[in-house]
């Protein structure tokens, strides 16, 4: 009962209490929003100051080494051997770029194949891919580097791309969409204009999808970008012109004779550039697309 | 005209059209996922040291991983050891990483979804909390190393005053302690994915029928009432959901487990079962212990096979259907008591 | 296309050429056309190679197999690949081979494979499998056995036309390491790699009175000297200087005098020497006579050189040049430390790594393969041009001997003193012989990961640790642990 009258108090002192609550939660908030910045401030921080700065004394105010930094990467032969920040974007990009249009071309394609028509082994595909969803890469990683060796498959770009074709968890996030917001009678309108099955996916599925597609791209996108497993599993050579930006960056951090912290930070710096630069541009839909995907990776 | 049309239309079978589409999945699944998934049970049950030429072993590999070893059979006791460490160090940093941070992200989630809670800058925060998420591991670990790191000159024990040896001060050896090591990394896993949880949460209270938070709200159900009564009930089964998956996801951690150490050998406070997994197939280039790493694998994949038969179990119809019911009671009882007028504890 | 167009212009060009050298005679066909300008062979060489060459020259009637019959390569590629895992050495040597032989301007490519030793061993293999250009790569004596005893990543030297008494002149312990277990000659060393103490000078005069390397010697001249110096020093410094860099370090000395190998027949060998290095470690690691920070770790080794953390390095030849680590420690020209350090033979003598150039068999340009290796390990007046150039420890005792009888070297980092006057004595006492196995770089590190619990508290006794060294090094595939 008690609660109650709190209540009957009135409106000003309700009103007080949301407000001192409201800042506590902002208080809260800020000190989150620091945990989460600090560290990657820090890191833009360092990579602007000289080696001799970093390892006399922290700050938190940027210097003006930035580009001497750079100058040692690109000059000093501990980094330019292998790290190559734009070859690395490039190769990066292919891998991760590729992916994308693969999984979110195929599993479209998939989850249209299983919303749109019946036949007979539809139930048992579907169950099929449910099944397999979970199954984790590291389980098959034996199978995949033995599978890579007898087909000569080592060092290339194809078993890093091609196998995105088959995502299970896309396809299934795709196949609910279409349930809840494809309307199938357009399929048979299409039909009835004459129009072949593969041309109404896509010229009328796709467009319809769009959103769906879109959070798809961007997920595949970042989570390719950043797969250091399977890329280290393939590229073993590590060949200068194949890596991509993670492995020159934990090439970088595994180096044990350079001296230069300053370019070790701008390294990891020129790193993060490219998916942050897309995620704050991209950031809305990627908050919307976690919350529509409600699966983790 | 459009009857005729349609019934010929109807007449056509577009079977054929399913199967072609689903086809490029299954022929490029099969190859590069399922192919190697047998491999590896293939692998589990053969020798290990070469490339080539296995023996056929049974279940030797899963019996030197699973079972106590005899007195004096060091490799035995090698592997065994290493497993079972590893496998431990996967459930702590598990366990470790996931309380704080579904409580952490459900705390958020509520704020966030607060409808009482006026907040300007609302998107501003979720989008520097999701942003972790999206910085590849190797980056993170770098970044970590020279926080945290052992020496003297890392951030943390320059802080300290370690850096200049007049002071003296021993520094904090963080990444080479057991305990030092697993808070660390649990940390780095909340840091890079509660805002992920918080975000999959809000969804989850988002799908709860707003008129509930509105009656509880002209109720005067406090915060905490509303949480406890509504918001929580509701939101078991994305609960379970979120435990289950990151439970999956906890079991094939690897990035940072694997890199977050300085010189050779990989930090063995921290290392992962994932990680015994790509260390046994690599530690040696010509004699590769292919046996034990695909048979730790297909332990792995049975955990996981459970564990993902639980997440089927709760998301299932029938428990939909069952959610469906609870929340129309909900409404109901909420709409009762709405014209009751009071609410009584 | 362009590839082939480019092989079958050289082969045109080796035709023609060939046909030239046979007009001319005999006498000129130790010179390939490619260095015929910049032979720098000398004539004991020469002489060799032109007899062997004529014996050869006997069986085929075509002149222009005359080097085909030598190196056993064929000349198709346009670039000499070196594959290491740190520019350090390799391209160094390149700038001075090239500088040396202007026709090979730009022909000789460093390939980097890895970041570490370790990876590089990983990786090597992989890299050949991936049929990318490969000519000469560089080994660790660590891990060397593994490579050198596959003919499928390594071709013997003979290939490349160089016989066993090419090597004579070098120290004996590199050609055994560089010898696999059939008995043939597969990987020739550029260096000998002494090790030292270095040490700060105005600590030393600080804390110990020491003013020169002679004095300074006699404070750590054994083991039990060197412990009783550590703590005069910790003592004085009011217990901020260590005597030693790391236990990475130490061990780098210790690991040197082991009597035995690592394995005997594929079986894993403990002797006293463990407990002995083990329970120094501890001792060390306790009273702070040695820092807590870790060999290799660029954020704590290099700074404690500089800010009086520590006396002084256990470093050896490698460690010693420009932009080495020993650079790296006084932090760089202009550094607080440039120049202040010194070196002096330290407790024992010993010797740390060692890099091997080995050629692949996909090896696709021999004559410069076989000029690049002749040029680092068996002319003994480019080694000498090398050794002054890089500030390296060339495996040639009669070249080493001559650097320092002539005192032409002189080391900035060392403040002007010459450390090859230092090293020369331990060099040609290194005896590797049988004492290294394939399994080295992995029992190693089990060893000191057991070393390092022990050492830290993690395991209770030395029975515990050599217990978890066991099950550590049971995991290498084929080694026997009992």
């Amino acid at each position: 009962m008690s609660k109650r009258i709190t209540y009957d108090d009135g409106k000003g002192g309700y009103q007080t209490k949301v407000l001192v609550k409201s800042a506590l939660i902002y208080l809260a908030l800020i000190a989150l929003t620091l945990m989460c910045l600090i560290p990657i401030w820090i890191l833009v921080v360092n990579a602007t100051r000289a080696h001799t700065d970093i390892i006399s004394k922290v700050s938190l105010i940027p210097s003006t080494h930035l580009f001497d930094n750079m100058r040692t990467l690109k000059e000093n032969k501990l980094y330019n051997t292998f790290f190559n920040p734009l070859r690395g974007m490039l190769n990066s990009l292919i891998i991760a770029g590729g992916c994308c249009a693969l999984t979110v071309f195929f599993s479209g394609l998939t989850a249209y194949g299983l919303v749109v028509y019946d036949f007979k082994l539809k139930g048992p595909a579907f169950v099929f891919i449910l099944a397999v969803m979970m199954v984790p890469t590291q389980v098959t990683a034996v199978g995949f580097m033995n599978l890579l060796i007898k087909m000569k498959l080592l060092d290339s770009y194809i078993p890093l791309i091609v196998p995105s074709i088959a995502a299970p968890a896309i396809v299934f996030f795709m196949r609910q969409y279409m349930l809840s917001s494809f309307p199938l009678d357009i399929i048979e309108a299409a039909r009835i204009d004459g129009s072949n099955e593969f041309r109404t996916f896509l010229t009328i599925s796709i467009p319809m999808m769009k959103p769906a597609f879109a959070v798809q791209a961007i997920f595949a996108f970042i989570q390719k970008w950043n797969d250091y497993y399977t890329q280290s599993i393939v590229l073993v050579s590590g060949k200068k012109n194949q890596l991509t930006m993670p492995m020159m960056v934990q090439k970088v951090i595994s180096i044990d004779r350079s001296p230069d912290s300053g370019a070790n930070y701008t390294a990891i710096f020129l790193s993060i550039i490219p998916v942050v630069v897309i995620y704050v541009v991209l950031s809305k839909f990627i908050i919307g697309g976690v919350a529509a995907g409600g699966v983790k990776e | 005209m459009a009857t005729t049309a349609q019934s010929r239309i109807k007449s056509v079978s577009y079977a054929k059209y399913g199967y072609i589409f689903i086809l490029p999945f299954f022929i490029v699944y099969s190859i590069f996922s399922l192919w190697p998934l047998i491999q590896t049970f293939i692998l589990a049950f053969h020798s290990n040291g070469a490339r080539t030429d296995l023996d056929f072993v049974g279940l030797e590999n899963f019996k030197t991983i699973l079972a106590t070893p005899a007195e004096n059979d060091f490799k035995a006791m090698g592997i065994h050891e290493t497993f079972w460490r590893y496998m431990k160090n996967t459930v702590i940093i598990w366990v470790g990483n996931f309380i704080p941070q579904i409580a952490l992200s459900l705390l958020l989630a509520v704020w966030f979804t607060d409808l009482r809670v006026k907040m300007p800058g609302k998107g501003f925060f979720k989008v520097v909390m999701y942003m972790p998420n999206i910085i590849t591991a190797a980056s993170v670990a770098g970044l970590f190393l020279s926080l945290f790191g052992d020496s003297s000159y890392s951030v943390i024990n320059m802080l300290r005053g370690c850096s200049d040896p007049a002071k003296n001060v021993e520094p904090l050896k963080i990444i080479s302690s057991v305990w030092g090591a697993r808070i660390l990394v649990m940390f780095i896993q909340v840091w890079m994915w509660f805002g992920n949880t918080m975000i999959m949460l809000m969804s989850g209270i988002q799908g709860i029928n707003e008129s509930l938070f509105e009656a509880a709200e002209i109720d005067g159900a406090n915060s905490r009432q509303t949480f406890w009564k509504i918001t929580f009930p509701l939101l078991k089964t994305i609960m379970v959901y979120t435990l289950l998956t990151s439970m999956i996801g906890g079991l094939q951690m690897f990035d940072i487990p694997f890199m977050l150490h300085t010189g050779n050998v990989i930090n063995e406070n921290i290392a992962t079962v994932a990680v015994f997994v790509y260390q046994m197939f690599h530690a040696n280039f010509a004699k590769p212990s292919f046996g034990y790493s695909a048979a730790a694998s297909v332990i792995l994949f049975i955990i996981t096979s459970i564990l993902g038969a639980l997440v089927f179990w709760v998301q299932r119809d029938k428990d939909a259907m069952e959610k469906a019911k609870k929340r129309r009671q909900a409404i109901k009882e909420a709409k009762r008591r709405a014209k009751g007028g009071g609410f009584t504890i | 296309m362009n590839k082939l167009k480019k092989s079958l212009a050289l082969i045109a060009t080796l035709a023609i050429a060939s046909t030239a050298f046979y007009a001319c005679g005999d006498d000129s066909s130790t010179s390939t056309p490619a260095d015929s300008s910049s032979s720098e062979a000398s004539s004991e060489e020469s002489s060799e190679e032109s007899s062997e060459e004529a014996s050869s020259e006997e069986a085929s009637d075509e002149s222009s197999e005359e080097s085909a019959a030598d190196i056993k390569f064929e000349e198709t590629g346009d670039q000499l690949s070196i594959l290491c895992w740190t520019p350090d050495d390799v391209t160094k040597m390149i700038e001075n081979f090239e500088d040396k032989n202007p026709d090979y301007k730009g022909k000789c490519n460093y390939v980097n494979v890895g970041s570490k030793g370790q990876e590089a061993r990983e990786q090597y293999s992989n890299y050949f499998a991936g049929g990318e250009d490969a000519d000469l790569f560089v080994l660790e004596a660590d891990w060397i056995l593994e490579y050198i005893n596959n003919d499928e990543y390594t071709a013997p030297l003979s290939d490349l036309g160089f016989t066993d008494a090419d090597f004579s002149g070098c120290y004996p312990y590199t050609v055994s390491i560089g010898t696999d277990n059939k008995g043939v000659l597969k990987a020739a060393s550029w260096q000998a790699t002494p090790g030292a103490y270095v040490y700060r000078t105005d600590l030393a005069e600080e804390y110990l009175g020491a003013k020169t390397p002679e004095e300074m010697q006699t404070f750590v001249d054994s083991w039990d000297k060197f412990t009783e110096t550590a703590a005069t020093v910790l003592e004085k410094s009011g217990g901020k200087c260590a005597m030693a860099d790391t236990l990475g370090g130490m061990w780098q000395v210790w690991q040197y005098n082991r009597a035995n190998a690592w394995a005997k027949d594929d079986k894993l060998v403990i002797d006293d020497y463990c407990k002995e290095y083990a329970e120094l470690a501890k001792n060390y690691w306790d009273k702070g006579y040695v820092t807590k920070e870790s060999q290799w770790d660029d954020k704590g080794w290099y700074p404690i050189g500089q800010d009086g953390s520590t006396m002084g390095y256990f470093f050896c030849t490698w460690c010693l040049g420009e932009g080495s680590m020993l650079s790296n420690a006084e932090g760089g020209e202009g550094g607080a430390t440039y120049g202040k350090y010194n070196i002096t033979a330290g407790p024992s003598d010993w010797a740390w790594g060692g890099s091997w150039l080995a050629v692949s068999p996909n090896c696709d340009n021999g004559q410069l393969a076989h000029d690049f290796v002749k040029y680092f390990t068996v002319d003994e007046k480019s080694m000498e041009d090398y050794a002054l150039f890089k500030g390296e420890f060339v495996n040639n005792p009669t070249v080493m001997k001559k650097i320092v009888d002539d005192k032409s070297n002189s080391n900035k980092l060392l403040g002007g003193q010459d450390q090859f006057s230092v090293l020369y004595e331990s060099a040609s006492k290194i005896d590797m012989d049988g004492k290294i196995t394939a399994y080295d770089a992995q029992i190693k590190d089990a060893f000191n990961n057991a070393v390092t619990k022990y050492v830290k508290g993690e395991v209770a006794s030395y029975d515990d640790m050599i217990t978890e060294f066991k099950k550590n090094a049971a995991t290498i595939e084929g080694l026997t642990v009992e």
